[in-house]
């Protein structure tokens, strides 16, 4: 009997072993990166349909204000979201290049469809294609990093 | 309307002929933005929002909710259908 719980415990631990969570490192995000740019986030050629007028960036950034905020902050630069290094990815900056090397039609798709297993919700349905394209429109115009303050749900 | 669909879902008018659409909510602000046509309003709750306008071109158009309204806002839509 003592054998079979030695065993047991043994067993136990070198799968929990295995099970150990580091950072990734240069090479895992690389590939990780360049598989969600050309296997699955999808819709790489679809134009935007709106102009980047002053009214339409306006739009879009009324639009991301509604709720997208809440992770990405109004500058959609993290400031002033409590959590954003902490969740796992990381949230980004919608300003970096990671995020800016996206076609307006992936955008378009990670918007949609959100990024699984990240924090990425999908959002169709919530706000309208309009809205969303005009979200991209804002994304690819960002503010400078904390010109516009922190989410009205972080303020004290 | 309410959250989140306009009732009726779907208005047919004439081209050319003068329209007024009379927009009230049961619940929480909404808005209404046709952006083919240039039409947009906000409607507040308790008071009967006027759209007048007048249909210069004939197809099917779909207005969106303007005002962020919850979960469904991006599916909440009315068609109108514009005649000869």
């Amino acid at each position: 009997m003592r054998r079979l719980g030695l065993a047991s415990t043994l067993f136990f631990l070198a799968v929990f072993a295995g099970c150990k969570a580091s950072s990734p490192s240069k090479v895992e995000r690389g590939v990780m990166r360049w598989t969600k740019h050309t296997v699955t986030v999808r819709n790489k050629s679809e134009r935007n349909p709106l102009q980047p007028t002053g009214e339409n960036i306006a739009a879009g950034k009324e639009a991301f204000s509604h709720y997208c905020v809440a992770c990405h902050g109004m500058d959609g630069q993290n400031t002033g979201v409590p959590f954003a290094d902490s969740m796992s990815p990381p949230v980004p900056s919608l300003n970096s290049s990671e995020v800016q090397s996206y076609t307006d039609g992936q955008l378009k798709w990670v918007i949609d469809n959100g990024i699984e297993p990240s924090g990425m919700p999908a959002s169709k349905g919530i706000l309208s294609d309009e809205e969303i394209w005009s979200a991209v429109l804002f994304i690819r115009h960002l503010p400078p990093a904390g010109s516009l303050g922190d989410p009205p749900m972080y303020s004290k | 309307m309410k959250r989140f669909a306009y009732t009726p879902a779907e208005i047919t008018v004439k081209k050319g002929e003068p329209v007024v659409l009379v927009l009230t909510t049961e619940d929480v602000a909404h808005g209404l933005k046709f952006m083919e046509l240039n039409l947009s309003t906000k409607i507040e709750k308790g008071k009967p929002t006027e759209l007048a306008f007048t249909p210069d071109k004939v197809g099917d158009f779909v207005g969106h909710c303007s005002v962020f309204c919850g979960s469904g806002h991006g599916s909440m839509t009315l068609t109108l259908h514009v005649t000869e």
